[in-house]
């Protein structure tokens, strides 16, 4: 009778042997592999949420948008003459509807006007917005300066 | 000779109009979304390579796992998905010309855009259409199904976690909740989506394949499945915003934070794969 019952006992259905080998979770054995994946995963789950938190809490500390704007390039176009204005926001909060102007002044002329808006711009972005002017700003002085935001 | 013919034939057909019943069912919403056109003229064309360089592997894999025929090589699979593409292109030429998004006056590089990027979800429902639409669940499906393995459902995971991103991704509303959430909101996100994937992984065991055997325990199947699946998640959602191209620019909490807000989503996915495929 013991000896009936010992042979089963070694000799275990082939099918869940096969899947324990295969399938970590029928809790045989586990190649090094499924834990390798387990430890990327993990990281990458850990990862994301330490730059949520630091996040928040840079927003804490930094709780307006902080824009400041700089000129990429001056390029001809049909009509006059396109300003790449480089748009970045180093505060800790989004800043939505960001609206920008530019004024071009050229001695003994009146100043001229171009805007243009940015739907969002999150902490740490940077946007590239155009505005064109009929006269070439590198002969004047242009002034480039945001007139508004919202915030979300 | 004849059209009427023999069986074979007959399977042959049947199996052609599932796939492409399977395109039209699966891609319709991306069909009807302005941002997929817009994406379509504008993408970066390198990108768009990228992507479907991605996805070739990607539906080889499905059809080899969840194919519209019972394969039983790598050779087929790859038949298969190429099929599958196909079927995902014409389906896209015909529905956009359709709906007069693309006509004789388009110019080319916008048609082919919108038709590529179209054609990529509409493969995908053209590989899925037997395992959805057939409702043949023959024992070979079972046995295949039987031994997938760990990779094999990781696979399946990413599959669905790719499906439900590449859904919603397109549209601008990602971003605008991406901006109205805070990293709280996110984090919070976060832990729902694991639960709910979780519930997912933890009833899929008992709905059954493969029972699981007393004892087993609770933190290995965490582990294994919604930790790992999840990270897949979020990957799968960073490289589609990648490839949209809504990362341009962005700071690195934008860009986590959209992964998170869109791995919602994918996460959801990537759990129901492992039930419906």
């Amino acid at each position: 009778m013991a000896n009936v019952d010992e042979g089963a006992r070694e000799r275990p259905d082939p099918r869940q042997a096969r899947a324990g080998q295969d399938e970590p979770q029928h809790g045989g054995a586990t190649s090094p592999w499924h834990w390798a994946a387990v430890v990327l995963g993990a990281m990458v789950v850990l990862a994301t949420v330490a730059i949520l938190v630091w996040d928040g809490l840079h927003r804490r500390e930094h709780p307006t948008p902080r824009i400041s704007l700089a000129v990429d390039t001056v390029v001809t176009v049909p009509g006059g003459f396109a300003v790449r204005v480089r748009a970045r926001n180093d505060g800790g909060r989004t800043a939505t509807d960001v609206q920008l102007r530019g004024e071009l002044r050229h001695p003994g002329l009146a100043p001229e006007q171009a805007e243009t808006s940015i739907d969002y711009l999150p902490p740490g972005s940077v946007r590239r917005e155009g505005l064109v002017f009929t006269r070439d700003p590198r002969r004047g002085r242009l002034e480039l300066r945001v007139v508004g935001y919202s915030l979300p | 000779m004849t059209a009427a013919a023999r069986p074979g034939q007959r399977a042959v057909l049947v199996g052609f109009a599932r796939a492409f019943g399977g395109a039209l069912f699966f891609a319709l919403p991306l069909f009807m979304t302005m941002e997929m056109w817009a994406l379509g003229f504008a993408m970066d064309r390198m990108r768009m390579l990228v992507l479907v360089a991605v996805f070739l592997p990607v539906l080889v894999g499905l059809t080899h796992y969840a194919g519209f025929e019972s394969t039983t090589g790598w050779r087929e699979d790859v038949r298969d998905a190429l099929v599958a593409i196909a079927v995902g292109f014409v389906t896209s030429a015909a529905v956009l010309t359709l709906v007069g998004l693309v006509d004789a006056s388009s110019r080319p590089r916008e048609a082919i855009g919108m038709i590529v990027l179209e054609a990529i979800p509409a493969s995908i429902g053209a590989a899925l259409a037997e395992s959805i639409l057939g409702g043949q669940a023959d024992s070979d499906e079972e046995r295949r199904r039987g031994r997938i393995g760990y990779w094999g459902e990781l696979f399946l995971m990413g599959a669905g976690a790719i499906f439900f991103a590449f859904n919603v991704a397109p549209t601008e509303e990602m971003l605008m909740l991406a901006v109205r959430m805070s990293p709280w909101h996110m984090l919070a996100a976060i832990v729902v989506s694991m639960v709910l994937m979780h519930a997912f992984v933890y009833s899929v065991e008992f709905h059954g394949q493969e029972p699981v055997p007393e004892g087993t325990p609770r933190w290995r199947l965490f582990l294994f499945f919604t930790v790992v699946g999840y990270a897949l998640a979020l990957l799968i959602s960073a490289f589609v915003l990648w490839v949209f191209g809504r990362y341009e620019g962005m700071g690195l909490g934008f860009r986590v934070g959209t992964a998170v807000v869109l791995a919602f989503p994918a996460a959801l996915g990537a759990a129901a794969a492992r039930l419906v495929l």
